[in-house]
């Protein structure tokens, strides 16, 4: 299959995606969500909490718990809701036959999985990441009194970025492997958690998983230096979510509709 | 346009087979470019399962198949671009209105923004949208959806439409219209459809495909069909004496069976005979030879799509 063979009638399926999530109130809802919600959190912690804190006689670093605050629940957060945002987006399709109408005209199997990972991809970093990630910075800057350190910050969101990726690969793959939304939801959700807590407890093992990304994260953010051999996850995890999305689009060439 | 072998479909030995589930054994299908064909079978039949074969949504098992001469797996996409498709149920995105949903599937044909306005307007009108065009599909009854499917399924223009149950769920009015479209359709394009109105095949279609089971029962122009389905047979209906004319009748040795039933004053004949040719040119006179027999009405006995389908079904039950 040539590579014009492999992403026909690609634009046209990306132009569908792109209009569906951007012209409802869907991207409104999660931007508002996201910015609020992380936003609102984050100046509770900058602004408020070392107040109540003086008034204890307690000293805390707003910086710092702010920082653990937004990378510690951003990661967290934003594999939920991308799991929540794209658990149907193959799964629905299929059953209602959507998929097969769409897959009678003449496109590739991989333009549809491409253009569907590529308008929620950017969806999503936008109204989850981008969005709530400026108004992250300007509050740490604000607490600062002056411009926070913009390339840490960046990397953290970058790392951020990848780790969505890998959760929004899996969703995909996920739906196309299986009709049963459970069965994601209980993978891809159960992922998360079961990271999140393993994380902590399992030591060196981890640094295989893209569950440590978040203290990494953390660490580039706070100046910690981190040792090399923290690169090891960051470079896994593209691998990772590399193999799984080539996994889904052969898997996906082969599946019955 | 009538491809080099003649056939706009053609499969050689096509099974698909879920485990040990044959959905389709050894299917040798053959519709003829430029016909509208019927394919007919009872549920679970395997017609549904054939269709998305052709249009490579499914894998065949074993076997191959051939779409204007083109290989139904290795050139799937090939064939995708001369064919239009409806599904059985209809599934399109709700958020987008018709108008969108067919500049949608235009996009995957053409580039001309203008040309492909030009379709869209020109599919609107065949199915009567026109008025509905900038309505979201979510709002659309179950017959607007169904107008809308074959709306989007010929904006290609396609050298041939598959319609899966294309009248199913529609109301007497929808399904006259749906008729109409596909009369209209036939004019350039090769249209085969599946369905369960029996009535609409023989209305529409000059060609029959019939399946059970997963194995093809019977195919062909529909009027072989109906005329090799059994001998023929002659209804008459007399008055007056009519021993003698019994008598001869009887005699002949292309006449196989003679039902008779007797009402008031008259007498009906259902008269089977094994050799038309004679039996049109001799049968009446035969009868007339009595001077005592009046014949009130003589015809010969058409037999309906439902009859031949139902011996065929059920001799295969």
């Amino acid at each position: 299959m040539t590579q014009t063979t492999r992403l026909l009638g690609f634009r046209n399926l990306l132009q569908r995606e792109n209009t569906a999530w951007w012209r409802g109130k869907r991207w409104l809802f999660w931007s508002g969500i996201s910015c609020v919600g992380m936003g609102g959190f984050l100046a509770l912690v900058l602004f408020v909490l070392p107040e109540i804190a003086l008034t204890r006689g307690e000293v805390v670093n707003p910086l710092e718990l702010g920082q653990q605050t937004f990378f510690g629940l951003s990661f967290m957060a934003v594999a939920v809701a991308t799991i929540i945002l794209t658990q149907d987006i193959v799964i629905g399709e299929k059953e209602s036959g959507t998929a097969a109408w769409v897959l009678s005209k003449p496109i590739s199997r991989s333009s549809y999985i491409l253009a569907k990972a590529a308008a929620y991809g950017l969806g999503i970093l936008v109204t989850l990441i981008a969005l709530p990630g400026l108004v992250a910075y300007i509050l740490f800057s604000l607490s600062e009194g002056s411009l926070y350190p913009a390339g840490p910050f960046a990397l953290g969101l970058f790392l951020l970025v990848l780790h969505t990726l890998f959760y929004l690969v899996l969703s995909v793959l996920m739906g196309i492997v299986t009709n049963n939304r459970m069965v994601l939801l209980g993978v891809a959700l159960g992922s998360i958690l079961g990271g999140m807590l393993l994380v902590q407890v399992a030591g060196p093992i981890m640094l295989v998983t893209p569950w440590p990304l978040s203290g990494i994260a953390l660490g580039l953010v706070s100046g910690t230096s981190l040792p090399l051999v923290m690169l090891v996850p960051v470079l896994l995890t593209v691998l990772f979510t590399l193999v799984m999305f080539t996994g889904a689009l052969k898997l996906f060439s082969q599946i019955d509709l | 346009m009538i491809h080099q072998s003649g056939w706009a479909i053609e499969t050689k030995n096509l099974t698909k087979s879920y485990g040990d589930i044959h959905a389709l054994s050894g299917l040798n299908l053959a519709v003829p470019s430029g016909s509208i064909v019927g394919f007919l079978g009872p549920n679970g039949a395997g017609k549904s399962t054939t269709i998305k074969l052709l249009l490579g949504l499914i894998r065949p098992t074993s076997g191959s198949g051939r779409i204007f001469d083109l290989d139904m797996v290795r050139q799937s996409t090939d064939i995708r671009r001369r064919v239009g498709y409806l599904a059985q149920h209809p599934s399109f995105y709700p958020n987008l209105t018709a108008r969108e949903t067919l500049r949608f599937v235009a996009r995957f044909f053409y580039r001309d923004a203008n040309h492909i306005e030009r379709q869209v307007e020109k599919a609107l009108e065949l199915v009567d949208l026109a008025d509905k065009a900038d309505r979201m599909v979510k709002g659309f009854s179950g017959g607007e959806l169904q107008r809308l499917g074959i709306a989007q399924a010929q904006v290609n223009q396609p050298e041939l439409l598959i319609l899966d149950e294309p009248a199913a769920a529609l109301d007497p009015m929808g399904r006259e219209q749906v008729l109409i479209i596909m009369q209209q359709l036939r004019k350039r394009s090769t249209v085969f459809f599946s369905t369960h109105i029996l009535d609409d095949v023989q209305r529409v279609s000059d060609h029959v495909v019939i399946l059970n089971r997963g194995q093809l029962v019977a195919q062909g122009p529909i009027g072989d069909l109906l005329n090799a389905s059994s001998d023929p047979v002659y209804r008459i209906v007399l008055h007056g004496q009519n021993g003698s004319a019994y008598e001869r009748v009887a005699a002949q040795p292309w006449v196989s069976d003679i039902a008779i039933q007797s009402e008031n004053s008259a007498t009906t004949w259902r008269v089977q005979v094994t050799d038309e040719v004679r039996a049109r040119h001799e049968l009446l006179r035969l009868i007339l030879a009595d001077p005592s027999t009046d014949i009130l009405s003589f015809d010969r006995l058409a037999y309906e799509l439902e009859d031949v389908f139902m011996q065929l079904i059920g001799g295969e039950s």
